[in-house]
């Protein structure tokens, strides 16, 4: 769940963002609206702990961000949150798996082969296990940042504009991903995008515009 | 997936830059590994060859070439020493001990020495096998000439006149090998040893060889005393001479009288191997030093390289590091990670480089035949090295200093965003 409470932030004196009040249950799937530059990332940073707002408090999974130093926001969003970014940036020496496996070990858990095998068999990645990103089509490299954001079994998965580039067909096979791995997990889904071919996917939608 | 095998896939993606960093590191290294591992053993090599030796008396000439020619064998005698100035010295009240020396053939590279089985002893020689010379034309071989020659006890040989290869052999004269010493690591260890008196024989006019070979036998007795001891000293030939005398003082007086005495007062010339050494060491250290400041300079530029390629790499890398933040890496785990990887590739780079000074003063042992006078080995490790491969962890830690701290300030949000 997430819950967000007259929340206000301001880059260089500017306000960027306003949220009066904007709450979500557990397990919960939503696409919050906006054009370029409305703040959907700014957003998205603010609930994962990665900007502090100025004003109003973020509670994540019952716990207020607003109180934790950096170190435990760090460990927070490492436990609970799983984000997938617009850039599918993944660590280019490392192969699919050992990118997985740096993710698991950044998350503090335990090496754990078995639920690397199990999310890339999940998202059909089996096969490119052992490949470098360079060599991973977009589609692939979409599934990839999925399956390192599920990895850890995270309460509140985050979006950013995870289907900018794809056609039609990838769009559709994306969010239904997304979708399915947070069902299995019982995880909040979040989606932040200026894409409108996802508005009739989520019932749960939020809109952006005139919250700056 | 630790920090280590995370720094080990970047530097393997990065093969040109860090195969460039790491040359310039090892090859840095490696020249003052071999600096330090040859300036080291030539200066242990000069104290131990001339320890216990007061003072060296020989020809007038370079006090340098005598001591050189003499305690080291390494360069040619200044002259010859006419037997009856000798015995002055050996008889003067401050002399505790004077070995003498009689040079002038060698066989096959090794130099034939006349002496006595004092100087064998002076550097607490023993014998692997056989026994110490007691007749006239018996030899006895260093561990490394034996070893070189292929000789072993009972053969015979003929030595050639000259300290260097293609010397008038004098067939005439067959030495046969009596004794061998055991490796002793100083010069003995390469030379030939005989008495004073079959040097002398052995370059006699060849008229008199018949009658002196006829008397050997009768004479046997009387060379075992000669031979051991100071018999050579009983020599009423007019023309006997000696190429060196090495001298043991029996008081500290002598230090000061006697160098002035000799070389005041007599046609010979008297060297102090301290004061030599010392100012061969000034000549030679020199040159090292100014090798290994080029070292140093080397190691500087391979610290600038790393420090240039973690900087540029940090651009390239800004979004994985910011990503590992994402994913919960604190920002003192991200710069550990960059000064890791300085210090790894500065530690490979001192490892390959000792590797290679090691085995290029192995190389150099073996194949220069003047560094061969000296024994030199690149198979000891020296404690200076664990400073050299301190000094390079250092350097790579400091040179991954300003991108690591570059890292640690890195706003992940801000990077995130930009990169969108």
């Amino acid at each position: 769940m997430f819950a967000l409470t007259a929340v206000q932030y301001c880059y260089q004196q500017q306000p960027v963002l306003n949220i009066a009040d904007w709450q979500g249950e557990a397990g919960s799937q939503w696409l919050v609206i906006g054009a370029s530059g409305s703040g959907k990332t700014t957003l998205l940073h603010l609930m994962a702990g990665l900007l502090r707002p100025q004003q109003g408090t973020i509670v994540i999974q019952h716990q207020a961000l607003n109180p934790l130093n950096e170190r435990q926001r760090d460990q927070f969003r490492a436990k609970h949150l799983g984000m997938v970014l617009q850039r599918l940036h993944l660590v280019k020496p490392l192969t699919v798996f050992d990118n997985l496996r740096l993710a698991q070990q950044l998350a503090g858990l335990k090496p754990d082969r078995k639920r690397i095998e199990q999310v890339l068999t999940q998202l059909n990645l089996t096969q490119w296990q052992h490949a470098l990103p360079a060599t991973l089509s977009q589609g692939q490299a979409q599934r990839v940042a999925i399956a390192r954001a599920v990895l850890h079994r995270p309460q509140l998965i985050l979006a950013d504009e995870p289907t900018a580039s794809l056609d039609d067909a990838h769009c559709q096979q994306v969010v239904q991903l997304l979708q399915s791995q947070a069902a299995e997990y019982g995880a909040t889904l979040v989606i932040a995008t200026h894409d409108a071919r996802l508005k009739a996917v989520f019932p749960q939608q939020w809109s952006l515009e005139g919250a700056a | 997936m630790n920090s280590f095998t995370l720094v080990w896939a970047y530097l393997r993606y990065r093969p040109l830059n860090t195969v460039l960093n790491l040359l310039l590191m090892s090859v840095g290294v490696a020249m003052i590994s071999v600096l330090l591992l040859i300036g080291t053993q030539l200066e242990q090599r000069l104290s131990q060859n001339a320890q216990g030796i007061d003072l060296v008396i020989g020809a007038k000439g370079s006090p340098l070439q005598l001591i050189l020619s003499s305690i080291y064998h390494a360069d040619v005698p200044t002259g010859n020493i006419p037997l009856a100035q000798v015995r002055k010295v050996v008889e003067h009240p401050l002399v505790k001990q004077g070995i003498p020396l009689a040079l002038g053939d060698s066989y096959r590279g090794y130099r034939i020495v006349g002496t006595t089985v004092a100087y064998p002893l002076h550097y607490q020689a023993q014998l692997a096998a056989g026994r110490w010379w007691v007749q006239p034309l018996e030899a006895v071989l260093g561990a490394e000439a034996a070893q070189g020659l292929g000789l072993k006890i009972g053969d015979w040989f003929a030595g050639a006149h000259g300290l260097g290869d293609g010397g008038q052999v004098h067939a005439q004269h067959q030495y046969q090998i009596v004794g061998i010493m055991a490796a002793t690591g100083t010069v003995l260890d390469r030379l030939v040893l005989t008495d004073v008196e079959t040097v002398w024989r052995v370059h006699e006019h060849n008229a008199h060889e018949t009658d002196e070979t006829s008397d050997e036998h009768e004479h046997d007795h009387e060379h075992e005393e000669q031979t051991t001891g100071s018999g050579y000293l009983t020599s009423t030939d007019p023309d006997a001479a000696l190429t060196a005398m090495l001298v043991q003082y029996r008081s500290p007086v002598a230090a000061v009288t006697l160098p002035r005495l000799i070389n005041g007062q007599s046609a010979l010339q008297a060297a102090v191997p301290a004061f030599e050494i010392a100012r061969l060491l000034q000549l030679v250290g020199t040159g090292i030093e100014m090798l290994t400041a080029f070292g140093a300079l080397l190691i500087s530029i391979a610290a600038l390289g790393m420090l240039i390629g973690l900087y540029y790499a940090l651009q390239e890398r800004r979004y994985d590091l910011a990503l590992m933040r994402l994913l919960g890496a604190s920002r003192g785990r991200v710069m550990r990670q960059l000064l890791l990887e300085g210090l790894l590739m500065a530690l490979l780079g001192a490892s390959v480089g000792l590797l290679l000074g090691h085995g290029l003063t192995e190389w150099l042992s073996q194949t220069v035949s003047q560094a061969a006078h000296f024994s030199f080995t690149g198979r000891i490790w020296l404690v200076q090295e664990w400073w050299l491969l301190g000094l390079a962890a250092l350097t790579g830690i400091v040179a991954a200093l300003i991108p690591a701290l570059q890292a640690y300030r890195t706003d992940i949000a801000n990077v995130l965003a930009d990169a969108n």
